[in-house]
């Protein structure tokens, strides 16, 4: 269906056009200036200014989809991803079964398919059942639909295992996604190892157990030439080493989540389990760290790592609870905060969401707003201010620490394929 | 990695003496060493010990054994009154019954020496085991060790011939003559015109190995021999199976399919089940993913040239490597190699014990 959106602030790879954005068959017929172009569109939306966006592309979330539908499920998950704008999306494996066999893979693919809201394409798990002792089938995940392989939620503890994967991953061209945790320097720790933790009395994760993992992922990435992606990056020497591995060429890239940018660990205030996440919120020198790197290009990706846990989980002491923030519908807030305070600019804000993902997972059709790509869109408005409360969560699961805190900036309209597949109710 | 490149087929029209100047630096190197010297023992398939007129010497003897093994009565006295000793320091059945055969048609004593059973579980040096079996007077070794390197230190060591019968990652001399040898006869029965003798043949031959490389001795032999002799070599398996460093020129192919196209002979490896697949693997996830992406099967048979032949080193792992279908192909050798197995190793310690004219001296 020919669908026209007028009067809006179009954000091009080269510049931000004043126009109209014209789609067809699911792609980007035209993009153009001035609010009145002639085109014989079907449906028409008047934007009012708002800001468009290539739909976002979260490369790292959990829909809990197969085996933990209390906390969400592949629906309720697209659901809360298009009213964040994101299009497409990319899945762990630590579901239950674990995503380790094409079965599954074929099934998490299928599934987000059948949502007709987003892309879901699942990430593999690197050793089955993510115990770290023997590789997954790779290959036959491929084929099912799998764009990478992670372990995420555990790292893999054995090196030796590591190597095997990066070396089995890189016959396939495909990448690793590495969670970057030394689990015996972890230990039982719940919160950062810092002044704070020694305040509240939670035991400590120091920022070491994530570096030592990440520089030892890196130099397994540099002896196996296979291409490393480094999820959720937390601390400033973890991102220090990232830019000495970039500047020795090895081949990698890493995201940070927009919590890690905007938390740091003395937000934990009343043991609030929400705020409770690994990696840990760190220190205000490692989010300023991480604030600065966005716009060098040292950070590739902003990825959520949305992970819904029931309210029942996270309902109890600071220690016990579960790991993990929901962040698909917090993103594009937190993200315009940083463009308003310019740590970015609204190319970053591209750079970062949609065009170097769609490039790390080989997606060409998509990333970028021009002619001929797929018309996967998000539309902003990026001055409106609301409190984000449940009414407005459309997860499963509320674990997120900015539930009932003020908010600027909202997706009002996501389009997938050409289709209008979110709107806000207002 | 390269992608593979097309090739001229080349099967040895041109003259051997194409050998001499414009060829790799390691075949320069192949055919630098003087004739005069012949070896004591067969202990890898480099340069140093395999030249040119010593292979198409074997080719020759194995032609003439292979003939004598398919008569009634299969027995000549070339060996009579020696005495051949199986000295294996790792499992074999099939190597071991070879070497047996081939030393018993040729009427030598033959002792099969398991060492797991004796000196070894005595803590007995190995070298002391070698110096007593010495002492009572054996004529040859046939050696299969654990380690690389160590049958060549036994053959520092002892005043008898050693044959290597595998050691370790490191070589597995014979298989690679065999091998090689059961390609000349393919390529013979070819070209009726081609003698079994005449290597020029290989010069140019495409050879796509695949599966283990990286700690296969069949493959390092495999790929030493055959490249100074003009072969092509493409590797292919997982990638991590795959060696870190590959020999110069030797190609890497991307997937089984450029692998197998416009291949001569693709040889394919054993995947070493106890060691790589299964429970606790690191290197292959499973039989289902590993005959999808690195096997010969169904799928992928017909992308074999109609010249082409298929090898394998033995004890095929049914539907992981080779589907059935393979196994049985018209295009498979894998019975014939076997067959030349014997011949060859007859050939080898025919040559050891009465061609070589000088004594070995140890280098003790």
């Amino acid at each position: 269906m020919r669908t026209l959106l007028t009067n809006a602030k179009i954000v091009t790879p080269d510049e931000i056009i004043d126009g109209s954005i014209l789609m067809d068959n699911g792609h980007i017929i035209s993009i153009m200036a001035g609010n009145n172009p002639q085109a014989d569109a079907r449906n028409t939306y008047d934007c009012h200014g708002s800001t468009i966006v290539p739909g976002l592309i979260d490369m790292h979330v959990h829909f809990r989809d197969p085996g933990q539908a209390h906390k969400e499920d592949i629906e309720t998950g697209a659901k809360a991803a298009v009213a964040g704008g994101v299009t497409t999306a990319c899945c762990m494996a630590n579901t239950n079964p674990v995503n380790d066999n094409a079965a599954i893979t074929s099934y998490i693919f299928r599934k987000g398919q059948d949502t007709g809201l987003i892309d879901l394409y699942p990430i593999g798990a690197v050793t089955t059942g993510l115990k770290g002792h023997s590789l997954a089938e790779m290959g036959l995940m491929i084929d099912a639909g799998a764009v990478a392989f992670s372990d995420d939620g555990k790292s893999v503890d054995s090196s030796l295992m590591m190597r095997k994967a990066m070396e089995y991953a890189k016959g396939f061209n495909t990448t690793i996604i590495s969670h970057n945790e030394d689990t015996n320097l972890r230990n039982n720790g719940a919160c950062h190892e810092g002044a704070n933790s020694h305040k509240l009395g939670i035991p400590g994760i120091p920022s070491e157990t994530e570096e030592i993992m990440i520089i030892r992922n890196i130099l397994l990435a540099k002896l196996t030439k296979c291409h490393l992606h480094i999820a959720h990056v937390s601390t400033a020497t973890g991102l220090e080493l990232i830019k000495w591995a970039k500047e020795q060429n090895i081949n990698i890239t890493c995201e940070v989540t927009p919590h890690h940018l905007h938390l740091t660990d003395e937000s934990i205030k009343g043991y609030d389990t929400n705020y409770k996440v690994n990696p840990p919120l760190r220190e205000s020198h490692d989010v300023d760290y991480l604030r600065q790197s966005l716009r060098n290009g040292l950070i590739d990706v902003i990825a959520t790592d949305h992970s819904p846990h029931h309210f029942d989980e996270k309902n109890t002491n600071f220690n016990s609870a579960p790991f993990g923030i929901i962040g698909l519908q917090t993103m594009v807030p937190l993200l315009l905060d940083l463009v308003r305070e310019n740590y970015i600019t609204m190319h970053d804000f591209v750079r970062l969401t949609s065009s170097k993902p769609a490039k790390i997972l080989g997606l060409s059709d998509r990333g970028e707003l021009k002619e001929g790509m797929r018309a996967d869109i998000a539309v902003i408005n990026t001055d409106h201010k609301y409190t984000y409360d449940t009414k407005l969560n459309r997860s499963k699961s509320t674990n997120s620490p900015f539930i009932g805190k003020k908010m600027r900036g909202i997706v009002t309209h996501t389009f997938k394929n050409g289709e209008l597949v979110y709107e806000l109710n207002n | 990695m390269q992608d593979e490149q097309q090739h001229q087929h080349n099967y040895g029209h041109e003259p051997p003496q194409g050998y001499a100047s414009s060829e790799p630096e390691f075949l320069a190197d192949f055919i630098s060493v003087p004739n005069l010297t012949l070896p004591p023992h067969i202990l890898n398939t480099t340069s140093e010990v395999i030249y040119p007129t010593l292979i198409q010497h074997f080719f020759s003897k194995a032609a003439d054994f292979k003939f004598l093994n398919n008569q009634t009565v299969k027995k000549l006295p070339n060996l009579r009154g020696r005495t051949v000793v199986n000295l294996f320091f790792e499992k074999s059945t099939r190597t071991r019954v070879s070497f047996e055969v081939a030393a018993k048609r040729l009427d030598a004593d033959v002792i099969n020496f398991s060492i797991s059973k004796s000196g070894a579980s005595k803590h007995e040096s190995i070298f002391d085991t070698i110096s007593t079996l010495d002492a009572m007077g054996v004529d040859l070794y046939c050696i299969r060790h654990p380690h690389a390197g160590a049958v060549e230190q036994i053959a520092q060591r002892t005043s008898a011939h050693v044959i290597n019968a595998g050691d370790g990652h490191n070589g597995h001399p014979t298989q690679a003559l065999l091998d090689a040898y059961t390609i000349s006869e393919h390529i013979t029965s070819l070209q009726k015109s081609n003698s079994i003798t005449d290597i020029s043949k290989f010069k140019g031959l495409r050879v796509s190995i695949i599966g283990n490389i990286a700690t296969s001795r069949v493959a390092k032999s495999n790929i030493k021999l055959l490249s100074a002799l003009g072969c092509n070599i493409t590797i292919f398996g997982p990638n991590t199976l795959l060696p870190r460093y590959t020999a110069h020129g030797v190609k890497v192919a991307r997937t089984v399919a450029s692998a197998l196209e416009g291949a001569n002979v693709v040889m394919m490896l054993r995947v070493q089940i106890e060691q790589q697949y299964g429970k606790g693997s690191m290197s292959i996830p499973s039989a289902e993913e590993y005959n999808r992406f690195y096997g010969l099967n169904s799928r992928n048979l017909h992308m074999l040239g109609d010249n082409t032949i298929i090898l394998h080193p033995g004890s095929v792992n049914r539907s992981l490597e080779m589907d059935d279908d393979a196994i049985a192909h018209t295009k498979s050798r894998i019975f014939d190699q076997v067959s030349n197995g014997v011949a060859l190793r007859m050939a080898i310690m025919d040559y050891l014990l009465n061609e070589t004219k000088q004594k070995k001296t140890a280098t003790k």
